[in-house]
Parts: structure tokens; sequence; C-alpha cells
């Protein structure tokens, strides 16, 4: 009896540890997508996107991370589809829609600058 | 045939058919075009072949408003003129610089780019350039690495640049000149007065002198006065006889509108990937071609910007750089270009390798925009006189707000299509952040481009000259040279008041 309760304790252990493991790993790859504007991170070294970021916050107010995440993610459909792709796809639109905003000089789609914010907090946390 | 003035006896009487006064890039033109005509041409240097301080003096002066080179400086006096410190950068206007457009006030010529082609042409061959062709696709069959960016066509065209050699007139026609059996070339033989008849309808005679104390008239059918946007404005104001508003005044327009090409740095390029630049960026060892960036009629009546252009150079060397206003701030011109070439061997010798390995990624964007037309930018007299008796000119260079918002939208929308094309991101400069700040930088050069001065309109109430560049109300005085521009387009100036000087010779010769 008691080696049975062991196995089913151990086998829900693993269980669980899995899931964290997925969630966490899932988790991180989210933050790292948005975190991450793919092309101004070609051009750009990290402590300018950090700069970019908090000038970002300052001039929107935008400040608050969860709110961020929100609208960095306005549907669930983008992570589906791969969160990264999606992003980058957006900053095409934004540039198409005249969505920009000029940020220490630099002229940016608002997603991109959003993702500087995001990685500026994310830094900070 | 060529006589110094200052050996002539006093009071000499010097008569011809035509009489060009200035002898650098326009008068020379004109006078080659009339060149075995059998016409007697009358050419008035006031400097020599060489260069004479006391000569420069003349042009010294005093400005006000925006930042400025000094007057003494910005131009040559002597034979030949400015070509003999130009650069040779040379562009045709484009066909949107002639017309009327209703977010430029005071824009629109009284002539088409059109009626210029066959001037640009001749002009052309003056400067030992080739074909008049500035079409990509024309350079690109003899340069196929001449790449432009991927970006919409609908908005951004290379706008491409000739060079000449650069071609000093000075030199390079001097002996054709001299040797000429028509045109009469008076050196030291400087402008002091234009005299009119009384009814001021007509120029009967110019008062010519020189440092030697030598005063002569001069007589002749047709007058051009040649001599640079600033000066020709100056004598028309000074030359107060029969009219107390000087001559061809009566609007009170003479020296107004003066423009300059709004030249400044302005902008940086991130590129994501390098990408070839040999279309955009100036090689200095060559007379290659080049082209800048520069945006479409269409979207500059839809923005409502001015016309402008932006050249590309590597940022490792802009960022070595002085802007050139804080370079030419010597009242020796000579001084002056030294240090203009000097500050630019140091960039490129502090880096020799500014060719980065796989190719370069960022790059300085330099704007090159015309001058909104400004009725308050002006060149006025002053209280102090030369040492030949002629009051000096006194520059007010003032800017518009259009000046401003069309370079800050410029970069936006340039920013807008490098993100939409995936190439890159545009970071301006700080002076351009701030959408209500209307005020330029010191850091502001022009192009030492002198325009608009003796403007071009059918009106009489709107210009100084008509469509033929003949000075309103005066039968015989005509003005050659980019004081005539209406509106100043983006290209240096040198080529079109060549073309126009031509237009006005054939002009003159028909007539």
């Amino acid at each position: 009896m008691k080696r049975r309760k062991f196995l089913l304790v151990s086998i829900f252990a693993l269980f669980l540890s899995l899931i964290s493991l997925w969630y966490f790993k899932f988790k991180s790859a989210t933050t790292k997508a948005l975190s991450h504007p793919l092309d101004l991170s070609e051009i750009c070294d990290r402590k300018t996107l950090i700069q970019i970021g908090n000038t970002y916050m300052k001039l929107t107010n935008e400040n608050d991370k969860r709110y961020l995440k929100e609208l960095l993610v306005q549907d669930a459909a983008m992570i589906d589809n791969g969160l990264k792709i999606s992003l980058k796809s957006k900053v095409v639109e934004d540039f198409n829609t005249g969505n920009t905003i000029l940020v220490d000089g630099w002229l940016l789609s608002r997603t991109e600058a959003r993702q500087c914010a995001f990685l500026s907090m994310s830094e900070a946390n | 045939m060529h006589i110094d003035a200052r050996e002539l006896d006093n009071n000499t009487i010097i008569e011809g058919d035509l009489c060009i006064v200035g002898a650098g890039a326009a008068g020379i033109s004109m006078a080659l075009d009339w060149n075995g005509n059998g016409k007697k041409v009358i050419l008035l240097e006031g400097g020599g072949f060489e260069y004479d301080n006391k000569i420069q003096d003349l042009y010294a002066g005093n400005s006000t408003g925006q930042r400025y080179y000094p007057l003494r400086s910005c131009r040559l006096h002597l034979f030949g003129g400015t070509t003999g410190h130009w650069g040779g950068m040379c562009a045709p206007l484009d066909p949107i610089d002639f017309k009327k457009r209703n977010w430029v006030p005071d824009s629109g010529w009284p002539i088409t780019l059109d009626d210029l082609v066959p001037f640009y042409s001749k002009a052309q061959k003056l400067f030992e350039l080739d074909a008049f062709n500035y079409d990509l696709r024309y350079w690109q069959k003899e340069y196929p690495v001449f790449t432009p960016f991927p970006l919409d066509k609908n908005i951004i065209w290379s706008k491409m640049w000739q060079f000449s050699p650069p071609t000093r007139f000075g030199k390079t026609y001097k002996e054709t000149i001299v040797k000429s059996a028509n045109i009469h070339l008076y050196t030291y033989a400087n402008l002091t007065k234009i005299v009119t008849n009384n009814a001021v309808n007509s120029i009967k005679e110019l008062t010519v002198k020189n440092h030697e104390g030598k005063t002569h008239k001069v007589r002749a059918k047709k007058f051009v006065m040649a001599c640079g946007a600033i000066q020709n404005a100056r004598m028309l104001l000074a030359s107060r006889g029969a009219t107390k508003k000087g001559i061809g005044n009566d609007n009170d327009l003479v020296g107004r509108y003066f423009m300059e090409h709004l030249e400044i740095k302005s902008a940086e390029l991130w590129l994501k990937k390098p990408f070839s630049t040999e279309l955009y960026v100036f090689d200095y060892s060559t007379r290659k071609p080049r082209a800048e960036l520069a945006f479409t009629e269409a979207i500059q009546e839809e923005t409502r910007i001015l016309n402008g252009s932006a050249s590309l150079t590597p940022l490792l060397i802009a960022k070595q750089q002085t802007p050139q206003i804080d370079v030419w701030s010597n009242e020796d011109p000579r001084k002056s270009f030294d240090n203009l070439v000097a500050n630019f061997r140091k960039s490129r010798e502090k880096n020799a390798s500014w060719k980065e390995e796989n190719g370069n990624r960022a790059f300085e964007l330099f704007t090159r925009m015309e001058q909104a037309p400004n009725r308050n930018s002006r060149i006025m007299l002053s209280n102090e006189k030369d040492a030949l008796g002629v009051p000096r000119p006194q520059l007010h260079w003032e800017l518009t707000e259009l000046d401003k918002y069309s370079i800050r939208k410029f970069y936006h929308i340039l920013g807008v299509q490098m993100g939409k094309a995936g190439i890159g991101r545009v970071k301006l400069d700080e002076f351009l952040w701030d959408d209500n700040d209307n005020s330029m930088p010191d850091q502001l050069g022009g192009g030492w481009h002198h325009m608009g001065t003796t403007r071009m309109s059918p009106d009489p109430n709107k210009g100084v000259v008509d469509a033929n560049c003949k000075v309103h109300g005066i039968s015989n005085l005509f003005i050659a040279g980019s004081g005539c521009f209406t509106t100043a387009g983006a290209p240096n100036p040198t080529l079109t008041l060549v073309a126009l000087s031509l237009r006005l010779s054939d002009y003159l010769k028909s007539n």
C-alpha cells in the first residue's frame, strides 16, 4: 500500500514538475519575444534598447508591465501563431499604417517601442 | 581682347553693343555665346586674373538673422568669379520647382523646366560634364553596381548628380575670351553706378572705377548684370539717381526673397544589413555620378513640404566633420576654402578604413533643401561704404516655419519608408525632435548659393524681372544668374544659372 502511494505521489510530482517546466519555458519564451524587437535588435545594442524603452515609458505613461503585455499581445491567437513572428508582422503593419513614434530621435513602430519598454521593465525587475 | 581699365586714360568712354557686368559663370557663359558673332561685347570684371585682397574687400558686408558665412568670403571677386573655388556639383531643377504650389507662398516660375532643357544641354558642355541625362537607369548602364534602396517608388526616387572637374572658368576660358576679336574684357572695371535716362525707363550708361583712381563710362545698347545675386541687388539699390528707391525697385522687391539652400546634418540611417551604397556615397577620387534620396511630387504635395534631398556619408567619416558654417568663418576666402578642404581630409585620413569589412551600415543623412521664398529675407544697403564709395551690402537671412517643418517631415517620411521596407531605421537629430520648435540651429549652413534677390515674375508687383530676365520697366537692362530664381529648388544652382543665362543670351541675340 505504501509503495503504491509512493508511486502515485512520485508520478504526480513528476507531472507537476513537467507542467511547471513547460510553463516557465513558455513564459520565458513569451517574455523573450515581448522584450526583443527583432529588427531593431539588429541595429541597436541592448543598452540603447533599454534607453529607448525608458524614454518611451516617460513619453506615454505606458509603464505597467501587465498593461504593456496586453497591448503587445492583443489576442491569444498571436501566441498560438508564434509570438515572435506575430510581433514582427505587427511592426511592419505599424509602419504601413503610420502607427509610429519618435523616441530619442528614433522613428520607430509603436510595437517595437513597446517591446523596448517591456525590456526595460524586465531588466529593472 | 583684354584691356586693363587701370591703364586707360581717366574718363574713357567705352562703347559696345552688349555690356555684361561680371565675369563669373553667368557672364563668361554669355560672352562665350556671343564669341565671333560680330557684335561688340563689353565684359566688365572688377578684379583681375589673380586674387587681389583689396578687390575682394569690395564684397565685404554684414548679416543679421540666421547665422551666415562672411559675405566677404562666400564669393570670389576675380575673373572666373566663384567658379574659382566651387565644388562642381551639378544637377538640374525638377519640374515641380517651376510650378505654383499652393503650400509654398510665392512659388511658381513663369517658365517651365522644358524651357530650360536646351540650355541645360549647352551648359553641360561648359562644365565639361557628360550628357544631359540625370536618369538613374541611364547611369546604371555604365555603373551596374548602382542599386537603389528597395523603397516605394511612388514616394522616394534617386536624384542623380554629375560632377564637373570642377571647371574653373577663369582658367579654362581665359584664352578664348582674351583672344576673341569681339569680346572686350575689361579687368579692374568695378561697377559703381548704373545711370538711367530721366524717364527711368532705359539705362544710359554705367560708371566703373578702380582703386587707382580711374573712372570710366560704359555705354551699350543692352546691359546685363551678371555679378551674382547679392551684388546685382546691391548695385540696383545703390544706383539712386533719377529714382530714390533704386533701379527696378518701384515695387520694393529688389533684394527681397534672398534664398539659400538649407544644408545641415539632420539624421542617421542605420541599416539592418550592409547594402551596396555605391550609388549614394560620394567618392572624392572619381567624377562618378551619385544619387541622393529625394521625394516625389506626389508626396511633397500630400505632405505640403519643400523640395529637398538627403545625401549619405558613412557615419565613421561624418562624425569627424565640423559643420561647414563653423569651418568657413574666415573673411579671407582662400583661408576659409583651405579650412573646408582640411576638414574633409581630416575626417578621411582619420578613418582610412571607413569602408567596413562587410559594408557600411551607419550613415549620416545630410539635408539639401530649398528655402521657402520669404519677402523678409533680403539684401539691403549698409550705411558703411566700400573703398570705391558704394554702400556695403547688409544681408538679413530669415527662415520660416515651412523650412523647419519640411526638414522634420522629410525625415519622418524617410524613417517610415525605411521601416516599411524593412531596411533599417532613421534616427533624427535633436533639433528635429520637437514639433513645436520652429527655430533653426546655428549649425545650419547654406551652400554658398545666393538666389532670388531679383526674382522672376510676369507681374511687376511680384518680381523684378520678367520671363526673359528683363528688368520690369527698364527697356535695356537684364539680369543673369540665380538672382532671377523664383524658387530655389534643391540642387546647387550653378548649372541652372548658366542655363538660364544662356537662355537670356539666346533671347538677346534674337531680339
